[in-house]
């Protein structure tokens, strides 16, 4: 069974809507700002540059009811679901609810609120600590929520790997699709940029000095972003009966893990590249959405891994790194690349490079389009390369006429 | 009829009161009670002075690659029962680094490793002025399934799946989908979860402490009690076990993974998450209600769990659930939190090799809100071919896995 890709929505630091991000992409446009980021009762930290969604009002998407009880992950999860399955053209209440379900990928969701349900208990005692924060101090909040507000029964499930968490968890959605598990599934990725988060990389001696440059000679660190991104998934022939839109289908997926430094890195890239071109019914890919991110060590890796695996056609294969302008989003970037992938086969063109100027050469060489490229994409494939030594890679096709 | 199946070839298992399988199965069968009060940490308030917590044990014991000292609880309680469950599954190092790159891990957990985060929080609270640096690193979630990869040598998928309470199913149900689709001949698959002050303060606010004992499906229950544990499985391709010679334990038949979509922390009041779950876990199983010998219950002892539990379990299986022996293990050991349904795994595995039914402990009365047949006190003989483990989360995730021969 083909699985589908119907519909896509997005909350980014361009704002609410999947259009925003891909014209800044096409556009070559960042949102990189040094931004304060505190936690109550705690000793502010001082500003890091981060690419930050700007305030937004969820409610006029969710409406009120309820939404204090939803933490913020949450309330921008659901807001890119209920944008994504619009654009599916799926209202909530046309899907039947024991056969939807929701996968969601993330690295920390909950962990603010666990902060601050600790430090409230410090601060009030534990009597008075508010009660609502407790059951949003969990990874599973932003998927629970989503499912209690969208009514879904089917199932619903949430996954970390780190960077590649929600690329992992769309391959694990087809595959329930595929099982007759679900008939529709709705897959994310959510990561909050949190307080927690901006001490961390000061303590780790890991502050941007300026914005990132993947691949690029200069670059020097990954920028923190942030954002949600979330794809419906059914089969092909059941979006093709109903007259929906099909973006892209579901291929192979592959994954591999190599921790210990760069050699390792760049094998873990190569095998699961390989292995997912292995599942294929035919070589080569056409485009590639890459997680560099602007770091020296990892987007090395990740440059030889893919030439290991892809050899003389990598150099002719478009690469495209959307945190070039978006910024390093963790357990949402597989996401964030798998949707701009969906919309450049969609639309067959590939996003210019943001961020490189110069593609570093002791690089093997790679093909970075410095504007948008109209390019016929039969065939992408996204990889993710962590710096922990986790790498997922998917493919992704071009639906037939 | 599927192509590949994953049968259960090794089991480790670290939880209060036992230590290993063979110590861990001797305490259940027994019904040894091993909650007792909370020595970890200083009580949150009057109604959580009351844990499982393991004792005696090294945690840091198993690791010969790695430096414990900065890793939390529950990457130090997985790296334990990894290597526990390989060597019980007859793997050394050697064999296991011939199929390095087809050997997965996947764990799943409610909090782990974030309840380490609450000291420096709490140091930068009271002393503001003081230098402060913390790194997330030691708290990374994906810690618990890095480390016994790194500590095992093992590079194939490597997951963490924290889907509440459901967790220890979830990763079970992946891993074997894993090996299934031939994405990996070995998965490692299981559940970690530590004991939290954050977690003692939600569950106070809900009222859903026990002051004394976890008693599951009584009359007079009146909450769980919090519990520290981690317990894997070795799943593997039938083929390849067979042609190594392993031991099998089981087979992993199916799993069902439905959402209540209700609230997030009351079930739905029919069941219909968990009735939908087991309802899937026995369709993808090839197997019907009155096929089942035992259900080890998610039953927390919450007034609100155990009797939808139950309802659930009517519901589905009508009056063949006069004869279906139930069981929670949680009477004995706690509410290992994310663990949970990974120990429970374990425990049908070992029912289903030693032909009993572990007892529920700590009942009274039994609720007639619950109407099932709850094995109490004792354990009771019964040939259990096939068995079936709930787990029910927060946030209403919910999965079901079916074990047979």
């Amino acid at each position: 069974m083909q699985v589908a890709i119907t519909g896509l929505g997005c909350v980014s630091p361009f704002g609410v809507g999947t259009r925003a991000l891909w014209e800044a992409q096409l556009s070559r446009r960042t949102a990189f700002e040094r931004a304060s980021l505190d936690a109550d009762a705690l000793p502010a930290c001082g500003p890091i540059l981060a690419a930050r969604v700007p305030p937004f009002a969820p409610a006029e998407i969710l409406g009120r009811k309820g939404l204090r009880s939803i933490n913020l992950e949450s309330q921008v999860l659901l807001v890119a679901a209920i944008l994504a399955l619009r654009d599916a053209g799926r209202e909530p209440g046309a899907v039947e609810p024991s056969s939807a379900g929701i996968f969601v990928g993330t690295t920390r969701a909950g962990m603010d609120d666990y902060l601050r349900f600790h430090v409230e208990r410090l601060v009030w005692g534990p009597a008075r600590v508010t009660p609502t924060r407790g059951p949003n101090t969990g990874f599973n909040a932003p998927a629970s929520h989503a499912a209690i507000r969208l009514g879904f029964h089917g199932p619903n499930m949430t996954f970390a790997s780190r960077t590649a968490s929600s690329l992992d968890a769309l391959a694990h959605a087809a595959d329930f699709i595929r099982r007759g598990r679900a008939q529709v599934m709705i897959v994310g990725g959510v990561d909050p940029l949190s307080y927690a988060v901006a001490r961390s990389l000061q303590a780790d001696d890991r502050v941007p000095s300026g914005p990132p440059r993947p691949y690029d000679i200069h670059r020097t660190l990954p920028v923190p972003g942030e954002g949600a991104v979330v794809m419906v998934l059914e089969s092909l022939a059941s979006a093709r009966a109903r007259g929906g839109r099909v973006l892209a289908t579901v291929g192979a997926w592959s994954t591999a893990f190599e921790p210990g430094g760069p050699g390792a890195l760049a094998a873990a890239g190569a095998r699961s590249m390989r292995g997912a071109l292995a599942r294929e019914a035919s070589a080569g890919v056409d485009a590639i959405f890459s997680s560099a991110a602007g770091d020296r060590a990892t987007d090395a890796a990740e440059a030889v891994g893919l030439a290991e695996a892809l050899g003389g056609d990598l150099e002719r294969t478009p690469v495209c790194a959307v945190k070039g302008c978006a910024g390093e989003w963790d357990g949402a970037s597989g996401g964030l690349q798998v949707l701009v992938a969906a919309l450049s086969i969609a639309e067959q063109t590939v996003p210019p490079a943001v961020g490189t100027e110069v593609v570093d050469p002791a690089l093997p060489p790679l093909f970075l389009p410095r504007e948008p490229l109209a390019h016929p994409i039969r065939r992408a494939a996204v990889h993710v390369l962590d710096p922990s030594g986790h790498s997922s890679s998917l493919i992704l096709q071009r639906p037939s006429d | 009829m599927r192509a590949r199946r994953a049968v259960v070839t090794g089991m480790g298992v670290v939880c209060p009161g036992g230590v290993g399988l063979e110590g861990f199965w001797s305490a259940i069968r027994a019904g040894t009670v091993s909650t007792g009060p909370l020595t970890r940490f200083e009580p949150v308030g009057p109604r959580a002075d009351r844990a499982g917590e393991i004792h005696g044990f090294d945690d840091t014991a198993a690791f010969t690659r790695l430096d414990p000292t900065p890793l939390q609880r529950s990457t130090r309680l997985s790296v334990a029962v990894a290597k526990m469950a390989v060597a019980d599954a007859g793997l050394d190092e050697a064999s296991l680094a011939a199929v390095a790159d087809r050997t997965g891990i996947v764990m799943g957990v409610v909090v782990a490793n974030r309840p380490g985060l609450e000291a420096p929080i709490e140091r930068l609270y009271r002393h503001p002025d003081e230098p402060f640096a913390l790194s997330l690193r030691p708290y990374d979630v994906s810690l618990v399934s890095e480390a016994p990869a790194i500590e095992l040598g093992v590079r194939g998928p490597n997951l963490v799946l924290p889907t509440a309470c459901a967790a220890g199913n979830s990763a079970i149900g992946c891993g074997a989908d894993l090996i299934e689709d031939g994405y990996a001949d070995l998965v490692i698959a299981g559940a970690a979860d530590e004991l939290s002050p954050a977690m003692f303060v939600m569950f106070m606010q809900f009222g859903a402490m026990s002051p004394d004992l976890l008693r599951p499906f009584d009359k007079s229950r009146r909450g769980l009690i919090l519990s520290e544990g981690a317990a894997v499985m070795v799943l593997e391709a039938e083929e390849h076990a067979r042609a190594r010679g392993g031991r099998v334990y089981g087979t992993v038949l199916g799993h069902g993974n439905y959402a209540d979509s209700y609230d997030m922390t009351d079930p739905h009041p029919d069941g219909l998450g968990a009735r939908l779950s087991m309802a899937a876990a026995l369709k993808e199983s090839g197997l019907s209600p009155s096929d089942v010998d035992y259900i080890c219950a998610h039953g927390t002892g919450t007034v609100a769990n155990d009797a939808v539990e139950a309802k659930a379990i009517r519901a589905l299986f009508g009056a063949h659930a006069d004869s279906v022996p139930v069981s929670s293990i949680k009477s004995v050991i706690g509410h290992t939190q994310g663990a949970a349904s990974a120990i429970e795994a374990v425990t049908c595995l070992l029912s289903i090799r030693d032909g009993v039914v572990p007892p529920t402990m700590n009942i009274e009365t039994l609720d007639p809100e619950c109407p099932i047949d709850v094995v109490r006190d004792r354990e009771r003989p019964r040939t259990v071919r096939y068995a079936l483990n709930n787990a029910f989360g927060f946030g209403g995730n919910i999965s079901c896995v079916a074990f047979g021969p």
